[in-house]
C-alpha cells in the first residue's frame, strides 16, 4: 500500500539517487538542519544500503546499531528466557538483558520446580535495572521453595514493581497497582494492606467469600476485580466504595462443590460482566446494584446429562436466567450472550413471559 | 491514499501539515495523523507560539532523521492504526496481530521504522514495530536470530560454550527453524 505514496518513486530510482546529494543542500532552510548533520549522514547511509537488497535474511547487522534504550524495549516484550538467549548473540548483546525492566518467567520449559527456581535465582542475581515495571513468575509450588519465593517477593517489592504477579506473601504492599494471582492459594493471615492497588485478578484460585471481603477491605482504591475460574465462594457480598467493575469469568466444575448459588450484593458497581461456563449453577441473583449502568451477561450452564434428565435440568437453567434477568431489569446498557438469548427465546416461544 | 503534496484531495477539509524528509521530499499529511508524532506536535506547537499566523500547510516541518520511504510507511501505518494497542485477549486475536506484524518485512526495514518512530516519538508505532521485531527473537534459536538479523557472533567458541552452559535452561525448547 505504501508503494503508492511518495516514497516509492524515490526508492526505485536507486541509481540517480547515488549521485544526488542526500540532504537538502539546495534547500533554503538549510540552517535548521545543521545540528543534526552527522546523524543524517548515518541514516542516509542506512537507507542506501537497505535499498540494495530486499532479501528476508540480512547480511548486514542493522539491529545491533539501535541504541540500548530501544533494544531494552524490545527485550522487555519477551519473556526472560528469550531475553537471556540474546546474551550470546554477540558482545553487543552480552549483558543487555540484565537491565531489562520487565521480568517474566514462564513455566512451560521447565521439568522441575527446583530447576526453575535456580533459573530465577540466576537471573535475579545478575539483574541490575533500577526499576521494574513487571515481575511475574509461574511455577509449580513446592513447600521446599518457600524461602526462595520469599526472597523473590522481597526482590520484587523492594524494586517497587508496578505489576507483580502470583507470589505468596504480598499482602501488605503500598506500591503495587496491579496484581494477578493464578493457581495459588490466597490465605491472608493478617490484615491485607494494598493501599495503591487498582486492578486485581484471580485465576484458578479457590476463594472463599470471607477472603474476597478481606481483600476488598484492604484495598481502598480498587477499581477492577476479575475472578477467572475461581471457586469455593457461593455468595459475593461486594462492599467497596471504589470498585467500579466486576468480571466473573467461568465457574469450574468441582466434584465436591455442590450447586452454586451466586448472590452478588454490590451497591457501588457500575459495570458487571458474567461470562463463560458456569457449572452446576442453581441460582444467580444480583442484589442492591443500584449504580449498575452496564451489564454483559454471556454465560452458559453446560448440560452434561443423559437425555431423560436433560429436560429437567433445562428447567433449572430457565429459572436461573429468569431470576437473574429479573434482578437486572433497571440496567441501561445490557449485552446478552447467545446462550442466555436462546433460553429467553425458548421461554417466549413457550409463552412463558420472558423477564425482559 | 496518497499523502503527497501533489494530491489536491479537495474532499478533506481538515488542516494539513507539511513534513519534509531527509531526502527533501515533501509530505502533506492531515493534522490528526501528524499529531501522532509527538516530535512533530512539539515542533508545530512551538512554531504556533512563535508566529500566530503560521498555520497548517504554511509551515514546513523538517524531519532530518527520517527518509521519505520510511515516513511513507509510517504514515500508512498510522492511517490504519488499530483502535487499541491493548494486549490481545485471546489466542486468535494474537495470531491475527502477528500476521499483521509480519507484513513489515525485512529486518532492515523494521530497524528503519523503529529508528524513525523513536525519533518522531510515535508511541503506538514504536510499540508495534518493536513487537514485530521481537516476534523474530521469541522462541527462536540463536542461529536463527543471528541469520535473520545478520548478527555476527564475536565470542570465542569457549566463551559461547560457557554462556550456554551457564544458562542452559534458556536454550532449551526453542522452535525448529
Amino acid at each position: 500500500m505504501e508503494e503508492e505514496s511518495n516514497g516509492s518513486s524515490e526508492r526505485s530510482s536507486t541509481s540517480s539517487e547515488e549521485s544526488a546529494p542526500y540532504f537538502p543542500h539546495q534547500s533554503t532552510d538549510n540552517s535548521s538542519h545543521g545540528i543534526n548533520s552527522q546523524e543524517e549522514e548515518e541514516s542516509s547511509d542506512d537507507h542506501r544500503n537497505k535499498r540494495r537488497k530486499h532479501a528476508p535474511v540480512s547480511e548486514e547487522d542493522r539491529i545491533s546499531t539501535l541504541p540500548d534504550s530501544i533494544l531494552l524495549k524490545i527485550l522487555s516484550s519477551l519473556c526472560i528466557k528469550d531475553a537471556v538467549v540474546t546474551g550470546v548473540l554477540s558482545k553487543r548483546w552480552a549483558f543487555l538483558w540484565t537491565s531489562v525492566p520487565s521480568l517474566r518467567f514462564t513455566h512451560t520449559y521447565f521439568i522441575s520446580s527446583v530447576y526453575y527456581a535456580n533459573a530465577v535465582d540466576n537471573v535475579l542475581l545478575l539483574h541490575r535495572a533500577l526499576k521494574l515495571t513487571n515481575f511475574s513468575v509461574q511455577f509449580q509450588y513446592m513447600p521446599d521453595l518457600k524461602p526462595r519465593i520469599n526472597l523473590w517477593v522481597r526482590f520484587a517489592t523492594t524494586a517497587k514493581v508496578d505489576q507483580p504477579s502470583l507470589v505468596e506473601i504480598l499482602y501488605a504492599n503500598e506500591f503495587v497497582s496491579e496484581l494477578d494471582f493464578r493457581l495459588c492459594k490466597i490465605k491472608p493471615t493478617g490484615l491485607v494492606r494494598w493501599s495503591s492497588l487498582k486492578r486485581l485478578c484471580f485465576g484458578y484460585v479457590p476463594l472463599r467469600e470471607d477472603v474476597v471481603n478481606k481483600v476488598l477491605l484492604g484495598s481502598p482504591r480498587i477499581e477492577f476485580l476479575k475472578l477467572h475460574n475461581c471457586y469455593q465462594f457461593n455468595r459475593l457480598d461486594i462492599v467497596s466504595e471504589s470498585l467500579k467493575k466486576l468480571v466473573i469469568d467461568c465457574y469450574p466444575a468441582e466434584p465436591d462443590l455442590g450447586d452454586l448459588e451466586l448472590e452478588i450484593v454490590a451497591p457501588k458497581i457500575e459495570s458487571l460482566e458474567i461470562i463463560g461456563d458456569f457449572f452446576s449453577m442453581a441460582k444467580f441473583q444480583i442484589k442492591n446494584a443500584s449504580a449498575l449502568v452496564e451489564v454483559r451477561v454471556d454465560f452458559e450452564i453446560p448440560m452434561e446429562y443423559e437425555d431423560e434428565e436433560q429436560e429437567y435440568h433445562y428447567k433449572d437453567c430457565e429459572n436461573v436466567v429468569r431470576e437473574l434477568f429479573e434482578s437486572l431489569h433497571q440496567v441501561k446498557k445490557f449485552i446478552v450472550g447467545k446462550w442466555c438469548l436462546m433460553v429467553l427465546s425458548i421461554m417466549s416461544v413457550k409463552h412463558l413471559s420472558p423477564p425482559l | 491514499m496518497s499523502n503527497t503534496s501533489e494530491n489536491p484531495n479537495p474532499s478533506s477539509s481538515s488542516a494539513k501539515i507539511t513534513l519534509k524528509t531527509s531526502d527533501n521530499e515533501l509530505f502533506e499529511v492531515e493534522e490528526a495523523v501528524a499529531m501522532k508524532f509527538c516530535t512533530v506536535k512539539q515542533y508545530f506547537e512551538d512554531e504556533k507560539d512563535n508566529d500566530v499566523a503560521a498555520r497548517g500547510s504554511s509551515t514546513v516541518i523538517p524531519l532530518p532523521n527520517v527518509h521519505s520511504a520510511v515516513l511513507a510507511r509510517l504514515i500508512s501505518y498510522c492511517k490504519k492504526l488499530p483502535q487499541s494497542n491493548a494486549v490481545a485477549d485471546n489466542h486468535e486475536e494474537e495470531e491475527t496481530k502477528k500476521k499483521e506484524r509480519k507484513q513489515y518485512g525485512t529486518p532492515g526495514d523494521l530497524v528503519d521504522l523503529i529508528s524513525a518512530a523513536n525519533y518522531l516519538d510515535f508511541k503506538e508505532g514504536l510499540e508495534f514495530f518493536n513487537q514485530a521485531l521481537a516476534d523474530h527473537i521469541q522462541n527462536k534459536s540463536v542461529e536463527y536470530v543471528r541469520k535473520f538479523f545478520g548478527i555476527k557472533g564475536d565470542f570465542e567458541p569457549h566463551e559461547e560454550e560457557k554462556y550456554r552452559e551457564e544458562y542452559a535452561w534458556a536454550f532449551e525448547g526453542v522452535d525448529e527453524d
